[in-house]
């Protein structure tokens, strides 16, 4: 699943480090809004660099597509006395398209380089940029840019015509002094003396403190296509605008279309989205207007491939074309993004998909992917606000999350011990919601590929992998794997034992963020596992005691573990694990941290094999 | 501009004139039926997609290249196969078809020429996206392009299987070039440069490789000699020794060399009268260069002409800038000096019999004095005289001097090698405490340190430390790097009672505190290509328990020795045990850091056997009172 092009201006974010790398000592920030066609940005910082790790600070990074033009860059570098050094311009920047072997755009990346590295230095920079043929967005105003940067003064000056309205949002920042006179209005944020701050706290907690300005036009002009961000319903109408064409499909289509005779919807859909799937794959050519016009449904439906606007249009019409209705949805697609902000009307979204609404229930198909089953969208855009897309009344809408019965990991496995404590291991796995979505480009690559991913899976020191076996349900978000592994030392030995841990496979943290380090966990999905284990003791080895485990459970999730003697050379592991969805920094994350830890140490636990009777 | 490309105009321009067409053996369109039809590739039953047939031929009139391609698409997720991206020295003519089977016939969709994307044309290179149409499972894909000259390598072997794959190469009377060949998988010679392969396996990335480009199936070209009988004649890569001469006569090198290194006069000339043994000067030079200039992140052989502006005003440059100035600097300072041009590993290998310049991407400097040599590299911030990055230990480098030249060895004579300690204590609340000190060196210092400068100081680097723990606990770490900067002594305690298991009776320890994250590395089955552990290094690590008065031994992990046949890897476990204490040191060795995939087995159970040493435990017995 893929994203579309998004137009923004790129965020610096800091790298990781220690100390201080950068003094920004002024940056300068003018936006001049002449009207709905035409807005003009300049800037102008000078920073001093204080070592390797800030160097990125002392880039001019910039962007140009078919409407933003960077007019202007002129570079001075100081030396570490003053001295003036270096003055570049214009003809020392480079062009950069970043682009994927699948992707076709025209936006290029503008970066000019100071090319100088005697530590400390300063750099100052101007640059101005101008949006001729309108604007969709404006620039997020973060004058702290990252981790491990002080700003000594910063200013937001925005100028714009007394009946130009803009959508505007600010956080941990007061309201700008306002300046008018008979044609024009000016807004001015002024912020001084910003410290550095290190990198030992998550980027989220960081991002989340920062004073920012967040701005919107009300009206615009993209193109040659009049929009309003009056409301989420007038954005809505504006899109649906732009990819509003009568389209016709071909007569190969039409033919499979007119043979589908169900009248069950959810099957329909489900034989039309395969059809899709099986016709089409994710390129992505948008160039100019593209960026949110689709590609026409023909288009697809000749080529065999397009975008995620032209696979949705494509999807869509033949829905149309046998009555069922359907709906674009607007994202800020990824498994990891941040949601959207629904406080402010603007055009935070960089991925479309469709949902077909029925009376108590919808279903969402994702175009681009060629692996998913109908009616499964994944992380790519699960428990997040959208926009739903209705001539009239396009509204956000919170997609549902994928919970804990969802998100399903279900282990049975049978171990067979020798009295070294090498074991042979048959593991059945079932793999549901994002547990299915981890391992499901394993369908896409060959036996090899897939092996060599398997051997990063498990933690065991020294292992094989004798066999192994993948096969996803038809239809349904739900893969079964099964392994056979020989485990070297799976159990540690001790004069006449052999312990063995109950963790036997790795149970946690490799499903959500867990930085001890920077006391920030994040637990997108809530998930469950639930296993079973039969250990098979070898002739000759008992054990004494058999651990008792204590369960508990508490808000962030329980945890149960009952290990049983089944009397005939076999003992049986039962657990069950079940963590619940959260965000937890500071405090919270040291409650949080107690509840994972209490589960590691039980996990520790041993379980002790005597030889001998 | 480099010599080749130059050449490569000339050529064009004396050649062209000449016309006149060759017929592919294999038609583009002329699909066989079962071509169509097949589901599956048998050799491969897992391919997404496989190359049912790929040929490059150069032609002689006009000094071509063509290559036809046909693709058969096997799965949904091989119809990613049908994005292809062409990177070209030259526009040339494509034509590019999809191939369904539809109804018992076939059918061309054509991509259009409108349709075939072109991007981010710099010097001398032109890519093509082209997204064939409507392409479904069972598709085939053909394509057919030219351009002029030679491409700089043609693979054999591709991410997907190969049916057949042929390249004819017509030979001139006016230049003569060179094929090297790379990867194991067998060609059939059809005399002259012209070879054919069939049924090759996709190509497979294992880990500890050090190039894919040494292992993958495939051939490079390099010009040696141009000779048109009374207009021109050059020779350039039929020996090392023309290598380096044509180097030291290159613009970009030699001349530079020579005549635009000015601004270090001074310098040279401060260092020359200075009354000091060359080991001080070499010092002297080297750090005058690391402090005026830092590396920019280029490699490669050649500098400019802005070497002097890269080296007084910007403070940053290349590879080349770098080295090239400091052996200028050395030299005119009156040492010997010359540059040693090598390949790094993830260039590959150079081979000594087939002498080639674009093999080369990197350059450092030796120094020769007394009966003593010494290799320097001023372009990473850590390095000192005398040690080289870990990336360019690839075997020899070629010394290169104004005519001739000889091999060096890249490796060090000394291995990095690692002296721990750690004791082991427990306390009377049966809390179990360890100190540990670590002696880390050379290339294992250079890993130690680079990790290091992400957290800057002990505080941090033992936050992070612990992060990586599992069940144990670092505290009061410090680090103390050596003055000569190639060792550090780590010190630091670890609490690593929650991994004590105590039966009552009887406690239960794992004494192996420096080895909790040990694994086997090599896990698959079988090995293709060689195993690259890096360098050649050791480890000897001493474990003192110390015996609190309410314990017994009960039992200790027996002695054991451990080497393969031909001795490059080695281990040794020692036990000793006195009144007070009880001693286990163990060593590996490995003193040749490549091993062949056919010893690979051999490794592997090395390895294992390793590991289950270090799994055995240490019991106590607790006294009774």
């Amino acid at each position: 699943m893929r994203r579309f092009l998004f137009i923004t201006i790129i965020l610096v974010i800091g790298s990781s480090g220690f100390g201080q790398h950068a003094t920004i000592n002024s940056w300068d920030t003018e936006i001049i809004i002449e009207d709905t066609k035409t807005l003009i940005m300049k800037e102008s910082m000078s920073v001093t660099i204080h070592k390797e790790e800030g160097y990125h600070y002392a880039l001019f990074q910039g962007y140009e597509d078919e409407f933003t033009r960077v007019t202007k860059i002129s570079m001075l570098v100081f030396d570490q006395s003053g001295k003036k050094v270096k003055k570049l311009g214009r003809s020392n920047s480079r062009n950069w398209n970043l682009n994927q072997s699948y992707e076709i755009d025209d936006l290029e990346m503008v970066i000019l380089d100071p090319e100088y590295q005697k530590y400390p230095f300063t750099v100052e920079i101007v640059s101005e940029m101008r949006m001729t043929k309108g604007f969709l967005n404006l620039p997020t105003w973060t004058p702290r840019p990252g981790f491990n940067v002080e700003v000594t003064e910063a200013s937001l000056k925005l100028q714009k015509p007394i009946d130009f309205e803009l959508n505007r949002l600010y956080e941990n920042i007061t309201e700008p002094d306002v300046d008018k006179d008979e044609e024009n209005e000016t807004w001015i944020w002024r912020l001084n003396e910003l410290e550095s701050v290190d990198d030992d706290i998550s980027y989220t907690q960081f991002y989340k403190e920062q004073p920012k300005v967040l701005l919107g036009p009300t009206e615009f002009v993209y193109g040659t296509y009049p929009g309003s961000f009056d409301s989420w319903s007038s954005f809505g109408d504006w899109y649906l605008k732009l990819n509003n064409d009568d389209y016709e499909l071909g007569s190969e289509t039409k033919e499979f279309l007119s043979g589908l005779e169900s009248t069950n919807e959810n099957l329909l859909i489900s034989e039309i989205f395969k059809y899709m799937q099986n016709k089409t794959r994710y390129i992505s050519i948008q160039l100019g207007i593209g960026g949110y016009q689709s590609l026409p449904a023909e288009f697809v439906d000749t080529k065999g491939y397009g975008d995620c606007k032209a696979l949705s249009t494509y999807m869509k019409c033949m829905l149309d074309a046998k009555g069922i209705k359907s709906n674009y949805i607007l994202v800020q697609a990824g498994k990891n993004a941040r949601d959207i902000q629904p406080e402010i009307i603007s055009n935070q979204f960089n991925h479309v998909f469709l949902g077909v609404p029925f009376e108590n229930d919808t279903v969402f198909l994702e175009c681009t992917s060629q692996q998913m089953p109908s009616g499964f969208t994944g992380t790519f855009t699960d428990d997040r606000n959208v926009l739903w897309i209705d001539n009239g009344n396009s509204k956000i809408i919170r997609m549902p999350s994928l919970d804990a019965a969802a998100n399903q990991l279900v282990r049975n496995s049978v171990l067979k011990m020798d009295k070294h404590g090498n074991a042979l291991v048959s593991l059945d796995q079932e793999r549901s919601g994002m547990f299915y979505e981890d391992v499901s480009f394993l369908k896409s690559v060959n036996e090899k590929q897939q092996e060599s991913y398997l051997y990063n899976q498990f933690e065991f020191k020294d292992f094989t992998i004798n066999n192994f076996l993948y096969e996803d349900i038809e239809g349904e978000p739900t893969y079964n794997c099964s392994y056979e592994l020989a485990v070297n030392n799976l159990a540690r030995r001790a004069s006449d034992k052999l312990l063995l841990p109950v963790g036997i496979f790795p149970s946690l943290d490799r499903y959500f963020t867990y930085n001890k380090y920077k006391k920030f966990s994040e637990v997108r999905r809530a998930f469950s596992i639930d296993e079973k284990i039969k250990i098979e003791l070898p002739q000759g080895l008992h054990t004494v005691k058999i651990p008792q485990i204590e369960s508990f459970e508490s808000p962030y999730g329980s945890y149960e573990c009952e290990l049983r003697d089944l009397a005939d050379g076999t003992i049986e592991i039962i657990r069950h694990i079940k963590i619940n969805k959260g965000t937890f920094m500071n405090e919270g994350f040291t409650n949080f941290n107690a509840f994972v830890e209490s589960i590691k140490k039980a996990e520790r636990t041993k379980l002790i094999l005597v030889s001998g009777t | 501009m480099t010599i080749n490309k130059l050449l490569i105009c000339f050529i064009i321009q004396i050649a062209s004139g000449f016309c006149f067409a060759q017929k592919s053996i294999h038609k583009f369109g002329r699909i066989p039926l079962e071509e169509m039809e097949m589901t599956v590739y048998e050799k491969d039953s897992s391919a997404s997609a496989v190359v049912l047939l790929k040929t490059g031929e150069f032609r002689l009139d006009p000094y071509k290249f063509y290559v036809h391609k046909r693709i058969k698409i096997l799965t949904q997720s091989g119809t990613d196969y049908a994005n292809i991206t062409l990177r070209v020295p030259s526009k040339g003519n494509i034509k590019a078809s999809t191939f369904n089977l539809e109804n018992g016939e076939i059918v061309e969709y054509k991509l259009k020429r409108s349709e075939m994307y072109e991007e981010e044309i710099t010097d001398g290179l032109i890519v093509y996206k082209l997204f064939l149409p409507n392409v479904k499972v069972g598709s085939v894909v053909e394509l057919e392009y030219s351009h002029n000259w030679l491409p700089f390598d043609w693979n054999f072997q591709e991410l997907i299987p190969v049916k057949y794959n042929e390249l004819l190469i017509n030979k001139s009377n006016y230049f003569i070039f060179d094929v090297s060949h790379y990867g194991s998988h067998r060609l059939k010679s059809l005399g002259g440069y012209h070879w054919e392969g069939r049924d090759i396996p996709a190509f497979k990335h294992e880990p500890m490789t050090s190039s894919i480009k040494n292992y993958m199936r495939r051939v490079e070209f390099e010009l040696e000699e141009i000779s048109i009988p009374g207009v021109y004649y050059e020779e350039f890569t039929t020996s090392w020794d023309k290598v380096g001469e044509s180097l030291m006569e290159s613009s970009g090198f030699g001349v530079i060399l020579r005549s635009n290194t000015g601004f270090l006069n001074e310098k040279a000339k401060e260092l020359k009268s200075l009354e000091a043994p060359p080991e001080e000067k070499i010092r002297l030079a080297y750090e005058y260069v690391r402090n005026n200039i830092e590396w920019n992140g280029e490699d490669g052989i050649y500098t400019s002409s802005q070497i002097k502006k890269r080296f007084t005003s910007d403070h940053a440059g290349s590879v080349a800038d770098i080295n090239l100035s400091l052996i200028a600097l050395l030299q005119k300072s009156g040492l010997s000096t010359y540059p040693v041009v090598l390949s790094t590993k993830e260039n590959g290998l150079l081979k000594k019999y087939k002498p080639s310049l674009n093999k080369l991407n990197h350059v450092i400097a030796i120094v020769l004095y007394g009966d003593k040599e010494i290799l320097l590299d001023a372009s990473s911030k850590d390095l000192i005289p005398g040690v080289l990055d870990p990336k360019c230990l690839n075997g020899d480098g070629w010394l290169v001097e104004e005519k001739g030249g000889r091999w060096v060895p890249l490796h060090p004579k000394s291995d990095s090698f690692e002296k721990s300690f750690a004791q082991i204590t427990f306390s009377a609340e049966e809390e179990c405490t360890v100190g540990v000190v670590r002696n880390l060196n050379m290339f294992d210092y250079l890993g130690w340190k680079e990790n290091y400068d992400k957290y800057e100081n002990d505080g941090k680097y033992l936050r992070a430390f612990n992060e990586e723990l599992e069940d144990v606990e670092v505290f009061e770490y410090s680090s103390k790097i050596s003055e000569d900067k190639l060792r550090v002594r780590e010190m630091y305690k670890m609490d690593i009672t929650p991994t004590v298991e105590d039966l009552g009776d009887e406690l239960i320890l794992n004494p192996f505190v420096f080895s909790y994250d040990l694994e086997n590395p090599f896990k698959s089955e079988e090995r293709s290509s060689p195993v690259d552990l890096g360098y050649k290094y050791g480890v000897d690590r001493r474990i003192m328990i110390k015996l609190p008065e309410n314990l017994t031994v009960h039992k200790v992990p027996e002695p054991v020795n451990i080497a393969s046949e031909d001795q490059k890897v080695f281990f040794k476990f020692d036990v000793l045990q006195s009144d007070m204490t009880l001693n286990l040191n163990y060593q590996l060795i490995v003193t040749d850091p490549i091993i062949n995939s056919r010893d690979y087995p051999v490794f592997k159970v090395f390895y294992s056997l390793l590991i289950d040493k270090l799994n055995e435990s240490v019991t106590f017995k607790k006294k009774t009172e």
